[in-house]
């Protein structure tokens, strides 16, 4: 087992990394920017090593001096956290050079993987679903593979995204008009005019699996989380298991994520994502190769420690664990994503001080976060305060304590999505559990609503 | 737009680590600057001190391998004068006088693992 190991990130995740060190026996080294010297994570390693002045650029995502904290704390392993420089990999090339274990998948992995187009055909050999399309670039009979495809589709780019050559078709007589438009955008914008076209996914919900291998050849996957509840793809909720899988699916699902694991030979913890279909069809979108922010839901469902399970298979262990183990559901747990945001100006993000602070606790209830009282969040980052994660037998129970726990959440300074979290859990359709990617949008509406109903009555 | 008006937006501002808001809405609005501070100077009674800084992570040496020690407290310097080295991941980073001046303080030994910030000298103007 590693005797130092050095966390290339901040804020809670950096916490998090720091505490699983701590339990394992591990020495932890902390890096920071100049704007994040009275962080947490900071206080609480047990070395430090400041890298760079604030903007991200030059400090948390600068590689050479990340790479030179760790030679002179005399690190042993590097943990990326996820964001910054965890699917870069360049940097787990040189942390491996180096002599270094990456806490993480190996460089090679994280190409192959973290390519979306070489990721869907990894995911096509291994027979996993993958958004059915065209095989390449249509020829000149695009209505029949249109059609073949099904429609309503998507025509795309092949040659670049940003919106330029995507065109929605859903009626048969529109496809030739709408094929010719987008394959001239993107002549125009790419100097390629070559079209695919792939099913358009209406109303969908984004459920992904967690997978963990580790280097003996077990690979394995954990009960599904369901990470519908997004804005502007940003996600705000996340909920184990998915109110909108059996186990039928769930079994389908989990076997197709470890089939394109063993596929691409993939090692450490990482999620492999899926749009599911109102029909209840899954098909695969990409594969995250990195811890991500929404672990802890699995590790409550659960009860295994996913950083600790990524560290251990860093260090050549096995996992400690088989199939049947990880996929045993506990609880059902729910993830609320605090952000310094306000809700009321278009999630505007809010730096500032924290005057006071009380977090909520008791049976069920954990909060990962890196905030005190008398912190101040700097400007430089992204908004993640905290995510309160909840866990009870059912999702009803949940719900429950979920808002029991925003209750008690008190937080005085920026401005937070406290209140757009309490929202989303007295709404109906939330609690009915039958709601797509657009359901925040239907909040934002509703709300909306009766707020112009509560001024014309005053 | 008066001072009153935006005296919360100020009292906020000075919470956080921004250092320059502006504000616009149907052409009216304000921008506020607040100085934005560096570690650059430093004031000391009687005297004007600029601090050398590490701006590098690395190991500290006052020179290359098998090269003198140039900097001492008391040694007069010429802009661009050699103060130091960090040694980072095999590159030797050259440590500069910033001002020309005298060597008033040194802050660090050879073999002295530096952070980025780190004071490593006082330079007297």
């Amino acid at each position: 087992m590693f005797k130092k190991l050095l966390i290339a990130n901040r804020g809670e995740i950096a916490v998090r990394v720091i505490r699983a060190c701590r339990e394992m026996g591990i020495a932890s080294v902390a890096v920071y920017s100049e704007a994040d010297r009275e962080s947490l994570h900071v206080r609480l390693a047990d070395e430090a090593v400041c890298i760079g002045p604030a903007p991200s650029a030059s400090s948390y995502l600068h590689v050479p001096a990340v790479l030179a904290a760790a030679k002179v704390t005399g690190a042993e392993a590097v943990h990326p956290g996820y964001g910054f420089l965890a699917e870069n990999a360049d940097f787990a090339q040189r942390v491996t050079d180096m002599g270094l274990t990456f806490i993480g998948p190996s460089p090679e992995a994280i190409r192959k993987l973290g390519h979306k187009s070489a990721a869907k055909a990894l995911a096509k050999e291994a027979e996993v679903p993958v958004v059915p399309g065209t095989a390449g670039v249509v020829g000149k009979d695009f209505l029949k593979e249109a059609l073949a495809v099904g429609l309503p589709v998507m025509v795309k780019a092949a040659s670049g995204g940003g919106g330029k050559g995507l065109r929605l078709v859903r009626d048969a007589k529109d496809v030739e008009t709408q094929v010719r438009l987008a394959q001239n955008e993107a002549q125009a914008a790419f100097k390629d005019g070559s079209v695919y076209i792939e099913k358009f996914i209406e109303r969908p919900r984004h459920v992904e699996i967690q997978i963990a291998a580790d280097s003996h050849g077990r690979a394995v996957a954990f009960p599904e989380r369901d990470c519908t509840v997004q804005r502007r793809h940003q996600k705000l909720i996340e909920e184990s298991p998915s109110p909108a899988i059996g186990p039928e699916t769930r079994a389908k699902m989990q076997e197709a994520a470890v089939r394109l694991v063993r596929a691409s030979g993939y090692t450490s913890v990482g999620t492999v994502e899926f749009l599911l279909d109102t029909d209840g069809q899954f098909y695969f979108i990409e594969v995250n190769t990195r811890l991500q922010v929404e672990h802890p839901v699995t590790e409550l469902v659960t009860g295994i420690d996913l950083v600790a399970t990524q560290i251990r298979i860093a260090a050549g262990m096995g996992l400690g664990f088989d199939a049947g183990r990880a996929s045993e559901i506990h609880a059902h747990a729910l993830e609320h994503r605090i952000n310094a945001e306000d809700p009321d100006n278009d999630f505007a993000p809010c730096p500032g001080k924290i005057e006071s602070l009380t977090l909520p606790g008791g049976p069920g209830v954990r909060v990962d976060t890196h905030l005190y009282a008398g912190y101040s969040v700097p400007s430089y980052y992204d908004s993640l305060l905290a995510k309160l994660i909840v866990y009870a037998p059912d999702r009803a129970s949940a719900i429950s304590r979920a808002q029991r726990a925003l209750s008690e959440f008190d937080l005085k300074g920026p401005k937070t999505t406290i209140e757009f979290h309490k929202r989303v859990l007295a709404h109906p359709v939330f609690q009915k559990g039958n709601f797509d990617t657009h359901f925040t949008e239907t909040l934002q509406e509703d709300h909306d609503r009766s707020k112009k109903g509560r001024l014309a009555a005053a | 737009m008066k001072g009153e008006d935006i005296s919360d937006v100020v009292q906020w501002i000075k919470t956080t680590d921004l250092v320059e808001v502006s504000y616009k809405k149907s052409g009216k609005g304000f921008s506020f600057s607040s100085g934005g501070a560096t570690t650059a100077q430093v004031p000391y009674p009687g005297r004007r001190l600029k601090a050398v800084c590490a701006e590098t992570v690395g190991i500290f040496q006052f020179n290359e391998p098998g090269k003198a020690r140039v900097a001492e407290e008391g040694t007069e310097i010429a802009a661009g004068g050699l103060l130091g080295v960090i040694e980072s991941l095999g590159s030797s980073i050259k440590i500069s006088a910033p001002i020309p001046g005298r060597v008033h303080k040194v802050c660090v030994d050879s073999g002295d693992t530096v952070q980025y910030g780190q004071p490593l000298f006082f330079i007297e103007e």
